[in-house]
Formats: structure tokens, C-alpha cells, sequence
């Protein structure tokens, strides 16, 4: 899958300069973000991407592939294409716009028909209720779910995204971010992604490149630009979303509550449980987590089995916002952090991850 | 009722006067509606648009210029004829279609352009799948307004001899019988509504679906 390079790219309307010697590499297989503040060039810079606006100088190249010797009809077809809302054509149907990239392939009926079916139960929508619709009859977020499944009608490698979630409220918008997320790591497309919002450049980018008055300020994988932000400007525009972000970007491991012990559940009924002094009882029998229990609880019931509590089990390489929304989304109160060999490595709750973030952005 | 009876008694002359009718309407619409298409098109595309933008302005106000006005200003150089009476009509008749081309396509915004584009079609791939389609109600509403246009303006061509119902009305103007001039009235107004009755049956196949805006 494509690579994509840019070499000295400049873009000049008049005598002003939107993109100013870009030099910029975007790994295959990941999400790029194009970040910063609007009229940084970051739009400018995808719609060079896919030729909708020629460099006034400098070389795009994918795969080792400049652009500029390639057909640009046939260049775009060959690559998805995500904007806002106006992006769906309102007097097609659903089929109709999923189906445009392929019927400008020459692909049959049936075989478009096929794959928007395909491609509206990847975007988690029921074919049989939304082929026929038309835009005007979807929800925003269905717009854009449709959007992406367009996009990727004709399967390809590059995806190119600009601000398609921009148009939608905060809560649909998280819901989108997590659906693209999940298609994403399932996908692995070489994605390059404009956004002006600090925290969904954050959580969907695995790199992000920060732009400022046509110039790259800094390109980085997330963590480590959250981590060590090149300069003044990256830091603020990073804001108070760094410290916070970057927290919740850590591996859990780090953070985890290690007051506990071990034990089979044969030991604990036996008696085992009272004589630790350890808070919290992690059962495990053989290389099988059972559940926890809690010392206090254990107490005050006589049969110690309705003492267990059901968990959720999270690797030490997660980040502690996946433990927060592993435990949110399933209600259990307690996550086993546990490491690849299925060590148990300590608790997380969402109170503690809370109160570790308090103390961490004092 | 003497108006129905003087088209009952008159039948083969009144069917003769009214396929005249047809005909010179039909052509001129024909013409109206193909150079109103083209050159709405021409003046719409990139590096035109201003002569587009200046177009609907004009053509706004040339609806105001009288349609005898018209006719007589071609008779001085086509005289006497069914000739005659199509130019004019289709001069006419372009202005209402060529302002609702040009301002329906003027409407598209950019941004839909630019995702047409942006997903690889070609600009006249463009124009046939995205803009006409997303213009079509304008358009068919201008062809409306033509052929309504035409089908009364056309009555009025029957004093540079060019035939049609006008004669039934002249005549009965000329020899007083009110009963020809109400027949020819309501032969006119009657082909007027059914053919833009049969044109809103056509506007509601050709507009999508998702562009009827039901909330």
C-alpha cells in the first residue's frame, strides 16, 4: 500500500503562499493528521493529493510515483475521497452514491449493487433499509457513514479526509470517530486526515503533522509530539488537551493499583482471603482469571462465592482511556490489568484513572 | 353555448387552424429550448460565468419587452408567413429558459462540484450527472413558462399571416361574432394548461426524488 511523499511542494495564489516547500512523508497503513489553524494550508496540501489543485511547484509522489505524470481523472478514482455533509450527491440514492466510482469504472449493476450492500453493513448500516434512500432522508451521521462506505467503494488504498466530521454534533461526532477507528483497524488504509480539532487529531491520528502558515511546524507519531512538542506554538496549540490527552494516551501499565494478591478460588474459600492484608484478592485458577474480591466484602458474606465480582480484563499496552471506556461501556467497576503472558499486573478503576489525571495536571 | 357550436359546425377548419398552431409553437419551442440548453451551458462554465451572471440580469429584463414588439421587428425582415412567427417565438421564448439554466447552474454550489471532481469524473460527466440533474427543476420550470408563452404569443402571429387559432379570434374580431372569438380563446387557453399539465407530469420523472424537499 501507497506511501505518499511530498518534496518542496509549494502552492502560491498571486502572491500569496497557501503551502510553502512542504516536505511531508505519510506512512502507509496509518492515519495521518493535517493540523492547525484554518488558512494553515492543510486543505490546500490534500486537495494537492488528489490533483484538485495543481502545486505551483515541488513533486508529490505515491509509491515512488510523481502525480504529476499521472492521469488526474484516473489518479482520483483511484483514491477515497471524505468531505462534509455536501459531499453526497442529494439526487442520488444511497446505492447511487456508493455506487459512483464504480459506474465511473464501468462496473456492472449487479456488481455495484453487491458491493454497496457489502459496504453498508462495514458502516454498520442495514442495506435493506438504506439502499434506496436518499440523503435528505439520513441523519448527519448517517451521511457521513455513507460518505465513507462511497469512498471505499472501489477499494482503495489511499483515503483522503477532509473534515468529515466536522458538520456534526459533539456526541455523534465521538460515535463516528470510534466507528472510523474500528474500520480503520480492520483496514489499515493510508489515511490522511484534515481536521482543526485538537482532540480528534489525537485520537484517531497515529501521526500527526502540525502546519502553520503553509509551513510544517512538526510531524511526529502522536504520542511522541504530545510528549515533546517542537515549539511554542505546538505546545499551544496542543493546550490544556496535551496534558490531559497525554495522560489518558499512556499505557495503563503505568498507573496500575498493585495492592493485591493472588489466589485460586480454592484457597479463598478455604479461608485464604482474611489472612492477607492486601485490599483486593485477584483469583485465578491455573492460568484462568476468575474475578476479584474485595477484603471488606468478603466479610460480611458467608458464602465467599457471592463475593466475586465480574471484570474486565485489559492489557498493560492499552492506553488508560481504552481501560476508562472498556469499563464505561461494560459497567463493571474494576479492569485486571494483566501483561501478553497473562500475568496479572495490577487493578484500574475509573475513580483511580480519574484521580491519577487530577494529580497529573497539577 | 355558441362557442361550442361554432367549433362543432367548424370542426375541420377549427382542427386545421389548430395543428397550425401546434406546429409553430412545437418548432419554436424545439429551438428555444435547444439554444436556451446550449448556450446556458456555454455561459456557465469556468472562466464564463460573469457572462453568465451578466445573462441573468439581462434576461430578467428582457422579459418585460412586449411579444408583438418582437413579432413585428422580424416581419420587417422575414415578412409575411408561418416563417415569421417561429423566429420570433423562438427568440422569444428563449429568455425564460435560458435564465432558468443559467441561474439553476449558476446554484450548484462549488463545493458539490468539487466532491464530482474529487471522486474522478470527468466535466462532462460533471455536467450530465451532477449539474443538469440537480438543476432540472429550474430548467423544466423555464420550459414551462416558454411553451405557455409561446402557445399565447403565437395567437397574436395570425397578423403576419402566419395561421394557427389567432385567425379563429381575428376573424371573429374583424366580422363581430363573439362566439368564434370566446371558441379561439378557449381552444388557446385550453391547449396552454393541458400541455403544462402534461409538462408537470414530465418535471416530476425527470427531478430526483431527493431533491423534492418533504420534511
Amino acid at each position: 500500500m501507497p506511501v505518499i511523499e511530498l518534496r518542496e511542494v509549494t502552492k502560491r495564489y498571486g502572491d500569496k503562499t497557501a503551502v510553502d516547500r512542504l516536505t511531508l512523508t505519510i506512512p502507509d497503513h496509518a492515519v495521518t493528521i493535517l493540523l492547525g489553524p484554518s488558512g494553515c494550508g492543510k486543505t490546500t496540501t490534500l486537495k494537492m493529493i488528489n490533483r484538485l489543485i495543481e502545486p505551483t511547484s515541488g513533486d508529490i509522489r505515491i509509491d515512488g510515483r510523481s502525480i504529476a505524470a499521472m492521469e488526474p481523472i484516473a489518479l482520483r478514482r483511484s483514491i477515497g475521497y471524505v468531505i462534509q455533509e455536501t459531499g453526497l450527491f442529494p439526487h442520488y440514492t444511497v446505492e447511487g452514491n456508493i455506487g459512483v466510482v464504480p459506474r465511473l469504472l464501468g462496473w456492472d449493476r449487479k456488481r455495484i449493487r453487491a458491493r454497496a450492500e457489502e459496504l453498508l453493513e462495514l458502516v454498520n448500516l442495514k442495506a435493506v433499509e438504506y439502499l434506496d434512500r436518499y440523503p435528505n432522508e439520513l441523519s448527519g451521521g448517517e451521511r457521513q457513514r455513507v460518505g465513507v462506505a462511497r469512498a471505499l467503494a472501489a477499494d482503495p488504498g489511499i483515503l483522503l479526509m477532509d473534515e468529515p466530521f466536522g458538520a456534526i454534533d459533539p456526541i455523534n461526532r465521538r460515535s463516528l470517530q470510534d466507528f472510523f477507528l474500528g474500520l480503520q483497524s480492520d483496514l489499515h488504509r493510508t489515511v490522511v486526515f484534515v481536521t482543526h480539532d485538537i482532540g480528534e487529531a489525537v485520537k484517531l491520528g497515529d501521526n500527526i503533522a502540525i502546519m502553520r502558515d503553509g509551513h510544517l511546524v512538526q510531524m511526529d507519531a502522536t504520542h511522541e509530539l504530545l510528549e515533546h512538542p517542537a515549539d511554542a506554538f505546538v505546545t499551544e496549540l496542543l493546550g490544556a488537551t496535551r496534558s490531559a490527552e497525554q495522560l489518558l494516551l499512556s499505557r495503563a501499565a503505568r498507573y496500575v493499583d498493585t495492592a493485591f494478591v493472588v489466589m485460586s478460588t480454592e484457597q479463598m474459600r478455604r479461608g485464604g482471603g482474611s489472612s492477607g492484608n492486601a485490599p483486593l484478592i485477584v483469583l485465578r485458577d491455573g492460568d484462568t482469571i476468575k474475578g476479584y474480591v474485595e477484603q471488606g466484602q468478603l466479610v460480611t458474606c458467608d458464602d465467599p462465592d457471592e463475593a466475586i465480582c465480574a471484570f474486565e480484563t485489559v492489557s498493560g499496552n492499552g492506553t488508560l482511556l481504552e481501560v476508562v471506556r472498556t469499563l464505561l461501556e461494560s459497567g463493571r467497576k474494576r479492569a485486571i490489568v494483566v501483561d501478553p503472558d497473562g500475568g496479572v499486573l495490577g487493578t484500574l478503576s475509573v475513580p483511580m484513572i480519574v484521580r491519577i489525571m487530577e494529580g497529573g495536571l497539577q | 353555448m355558441s362557442a361550442f357550436r361554432y367549433l362543432a359546425q367548424n370542426w375541420p377548419e377549427v382542427g386545421a387552424k389548430l395543428s397550425q398552431h401546434l406546429s409553430m409553437v412545437g418548432a419554436a419551442v424545439l429551438v428555444s429550448l435547444v439554444s436556451g440548453l446550449v448556450l446556458g451551458i456555454l455561459f456557465t462554465r469556468p472562466g464564463l460565468k460573469q457572462v453568465g451572471q451578466a445573462l441573468v440580469g439581462i434576461t430578467g429584463a428582457a422579459q418585460a419587452i412586449p411579444s408583438i414588439a418582437v413579432i413585428a421587428l422580424i416581419f420587417a425582415y422575414t415578412g409575411i408567413g408561418a416563417r415569421t412567427a417561429i423566429i420570433a417565438l423562438s427568440i422569444y421564448g428563449i429568455v425564460p429558459i435560458l435564465f432558468n439554466v443559467v441561474s439553476a447552474l449558476l446554484l450548484v454550489p462549488a463545493e458539490m462540484l468539487e466532491a464530482a471532481m474529487g471522486v474522478g469524473m470527468t466535466p462532462v460527466q460533471v455536467l450530465l450527472h451532477v449539474e443538469l440533474p440537480l438543476a432540472a427543476q429550474s430548467i423544466v420550470t423555464g420550459l414551462r413558462t416558454t411553451v405557455t408563452l409561446d402557445i399565447s404569443t403565437a395567437t397574436v402571429a395570425s397578423v403576419v399571416g402566419a395561421g394557427g387559432l389567432g385567425d379563429i379570434i381575428f376573424v371573429g374580431l374583424s366580422v363581430v361574432r363573439p362566439d368564434m372569438i370566446v371558441a379561439g380563446t378557449l381552444l388557446v387557453a385550453g391547449l396552454a394548461i393541458l400541455s403544462d399539465a402534461g409538462l408537470a407530469l414530465v418535471q416530476r420523472n425527470v427531478v430526483s426524488r431527493g431533491l423534492v424537499h418533504t420534511p
